[in-house]
């Protein structure tokens, strides 16, 4: 269990407990309350859990929402390694799908594809480095917090200790009737106004000077209320209180429960001095606790303060409250119920135990978990300056896709050529004709390619043995495209062959693929770059579910993505997707940029609607400009 | 003179009105005997005397020396503790999150009629 699962269930366990609080307040022994508490404080302090059949959490699991929603995930994730599959494996797919192989054959291979990319953790070191920043900022705050509680101790206990003994004997007489194992000290002192205890292992009752003289019937409420703190370690308990919050800082329920165990020790404290006297003389308790708070002073660190509600609260129970054995049951049945329901972990079955473990482990070693991910991203290196963007076998992208090779190492030699590109359509010319198909081989089995549905001419980059560029060879487009496609598949055949035994069912259908030679035309350019593809298509390219929750939509007629009725630009979500929209038709108005917000658990926060040089500046890290 | 005094600080004050000018060190092991301060609670009530004016220090020895007669100390009273102790920005920031005052006369009226009403 992490930090963050412990904070969580330790949340809703307190706001369980607050609810129960205030139904019951005057009703049961504050003494339940302040047990529910300590196992909030197991729960928040202790890293494992204890596993129950039947808890809250597992009843949760077996409602159908939460099964959707699980489901949602997993089609998303799914999605995701499925767009992230490089330009030839979706032309692949495609022209598979065209040619009529066995579709279950097919789906058996995708699914175990699409397994091995559910554990991967791609660019595994920029999440760590985003996970080490907010680590950083946690440490540091908690430090602080520590530090400021430590520091106010110690300040206050410096200061207590220039209190001044007590001589009136009769004080000294009732201490040393105190059936308690330490040694408690009674002391004066003029810099307080209510009386304090403080010390765990050798308690110090500290009075103000002027409640010496007070009546002493008083005085004997007083030094009772503190002997019972002293008897119920309240000094120790407050201060894993404070450790407490400073470890869950960031967690608004646990500073809730703070100032809720604080009054609940004050109200479980009266409780005792009420039972130590008898029920008669409740009221003149009450009268002497709202007699010193005439004088109250301001709130202090370890003194017992409370406030205007508080106070009031307190005076209620302490007039309510009867001793009653009905009470006492319901209070245990209470206790038990909460702590089985929401404080316990759901029974894992040992094979998912095992799974988690191996995870963690790898997380901890910065490990990246061996699986196909290797391979595939071998292979998109292949694939040259055609970066595998998760849009790229997807609507739009096709100029983003040139403006990045535009602006590649290799386009001035390119130039040097012939070859300009014509920045505001997106067309790279050569000779006044507008390219339609585009090859680089800058190393065996290297290729940068790309395609233009509105060109007419093929280009092939020549290169010497060493790499350098010695000439554009100039092909009909149909030519260039037929050959390109044996070319591929041939490459594929064997490259994929060698990367992954589960990819065989792509390769054969593949091979099928290239004899129909009928699949060459202006679609099959298309197809080959990979970069558009027709929204009917399949479900499995539309938009991720976890995105439709908030309001994302696919145009009827022509797919696009769109939020809230604007077109999407393009769509940031970092480590997760990106999404560029073929947006050159439409007027800049109606176009959003949208950033993906993520929790640290990598749950959606929300979609944030940004500038277009926002966009800009977070598609720069992907090398990405936008049009 | 005007000097306010806490009763910690008169009793360090005592020992020089009853004993004369003496060191830290000796002031430090009458009080030990006497009201069972450790060394550093003597120190720096002596240090906060010289602040407020009422001890004057001289080398060697940190020798004390009271400045004022026991019959012009007023008693310093407090309800400010806080102030005092956390001088720091950090006081600011806590007083924010958790800062509670003396409940008001009518606060106290509403609290006595609940007792009465309950009894």
């Amino acid at each position: 269990m992490n930090l963050w699962n412990m904070s969580v269930s330790g949340g809703i366990l307190i706001l369980v407990i607050a609810f129960v609080r205030t139904l019951f307040q005057n009703k049961l022994p504050q003494k339940t309350f302040l047990i529910l508490w300590a196992v909030v404080l197991l729960r928040l302090l202790v890293p494992f859990s204890v596993a129950s059949v039947c808890n809250v959490y597992s009843l949760l699991d077996q409602c159908t929402i939460i099964k959707n929603f699980k489901q949602n995930i997993t089609n998303y994730v799914l999605n995701v390694s499925e767009n992230r599959v490089s330009e030839n494996e979706a032309s692949k797919n495609r022209r598979m799908e065209n040619s009529s192989i066995n579709q279950e054959e097919r789906k058996k291979g995708q699914d175990k594809k699409k397994q091995s990319y559910g554990q991967t953790m791609p660019r595994k070191r920029n999440i760590n480095n985003f996970i080490f920043l907010y680590k950083g900022i946690y440490l540091c705050v908690m430090f602080f917090f520590l530090l400021f509680y430590f520091i106010a101790y110690i300040r206050c206990y410096r200061e207590f200790q220039t209190s001044l003994p007590i001589k009136e004997s009769f004080l000294q007489a009732w201490i040393k009737s105190f059936r308690v194992r330490r040694h408690v000290t009674v002391r004066q002192s003029d810099i307080i106004v209510t009386p304090i205890t403080y010390g765990i292992f050798q308690p110090v009752i500290l009075l103000p000077k002027k409640m010496i003289w007070a009546e002493k019937k008083q005085l004997k409420f007083v030094l009772i209320h503190e002997y019972m703190h002293i008897c119920h370690f309240d000094a120790l308990k407050k201060i894993i209180l404070i450790i407490t919050v400073c470890i869950h800082w960031f967690n608004p329920l646990v500073w809730l429960m703070y100032v809720l165990v604080n009054r609940d020790l004050e109200i479980a404290c009266d409780e005792n001095v009420i039972k130590y006297f008898g029920q008669e003389s409740k009221s003149d308790y009450a009268l002497t606790l709202v007699h010193m708070a005439e004088r109250k002073d301001k709130w202090m660190i370890l003194g017992n303060g409370f406030s205007k509600n508080a106070m009031e609260e307190r005076i209620i129970a302490i007039m309510k409250k009867k001793d009653s054995k009905k009470a006492v049951v319901i209070a245990g049945v209470l206790v038990v119920g909460i702590t089985m329901l929401f404080a316990t972990s759901t029974a894992q079955t040992k094979g998912a135990q095992a799974e988690d473990m191996v995870q963690a482990v790898a997380e901890e070693n910065n490990l990246v978990i061996p699986s196909q991910e290797t391979e595939w991203s071998s292979i998109e290196q292949e694939t040259g300056g055609i970066r595998s963007l998760p849009n790229t076998n997807y609507q739009g992208g096709l100029k983003t896709l040139k403006d990045n090779v535009y602006h590649s190492e290799e386009f001035p030699e390119y130039k040097k050529f012939g070859l300009s590109y014509d920045e505001k359509n997106g067309h790279f010319v050569y000779k006044e004709e507008i390219v339609g198909y585009f090859k680089d081989e800058f190393a065996p089995n290297t290729y940068r390619r790309f395609t233009d549905e509105d060109g007419t001419i093929g280009l092939i980059v020549e290169r010497d043995s060493s790499g350098k560029m010695t000439a554009f060879q100039e092909k009909a487009i149909e030519k260039a495209i037929e050959q390109e496609i044996k070319e591929n598949s041939d490459y594929l055949t064997g490259a994929i062959a060698n990367a992954s035994e589960t990819i065989e069912n792509f390769s054969s259908g593949n091979a099928q693929a290239t004899t129909d030679t009928s699949e060459v035309n202006a679609e099959a350019i298309a197809d080959i770059s990979g970069i558009t593809g027709t929204v009917s298509e399949g479900d499995d390219v539309g938009i991720p579910e976890e995105y439709k929750k908030y309001g994302l939509t696919n145009d009827d007629t022509s797919g696009a993505w769109k939020y809230h009725g604007k077109w999407v630009g393009v769509l940031y979500d970092y480590e997760n997707y990106l999404f560029c929209n073929n947006i050159e038709k439409i007027s800049s108005k109606d176009i959003v940029y949208i950033e993906v917000l993520r929790d640290m658990q990598g749950k959606i926060k929300s979609l944030e609607e940004i500038s277009k040089e926002d966009m800009q500046k977070l598609c720069d890290k992907e090398g990405l400009k936008i049009s | 003179m005007d000097i306010k005094l806490f009763d910690s600080e008169l009793k360090v004050m005592d020992v020089l009105w009853k004993e004369g000018d003496g060191t830290a060190k000796h002031i430090s092991e009458v009080l030990k005997q006497e009201v069972g301060w450790n060394v550093n609670t003597t120190y720096t009530l002596i240090k906060r005397c010289i602040k407020k004016g009422a001890i004057e220090r001289s080398e060697p020895n940190f020798m004390c020396h009271a400045l004022i007669p026991k019959e012009e100390v007023q008693e310093a009273e407090t309800n400010e503790l806080i102030n005092k102790i956390y001088d720091g920005s950090a006081d600011k920031l806590f007083a924010a999150l958790l800062n509670k005052k003396k409940l008001s006369t009518n606060q106290i009226e509403k609290l006595k009629k609940i007792i009465k009403d309950l009894d």
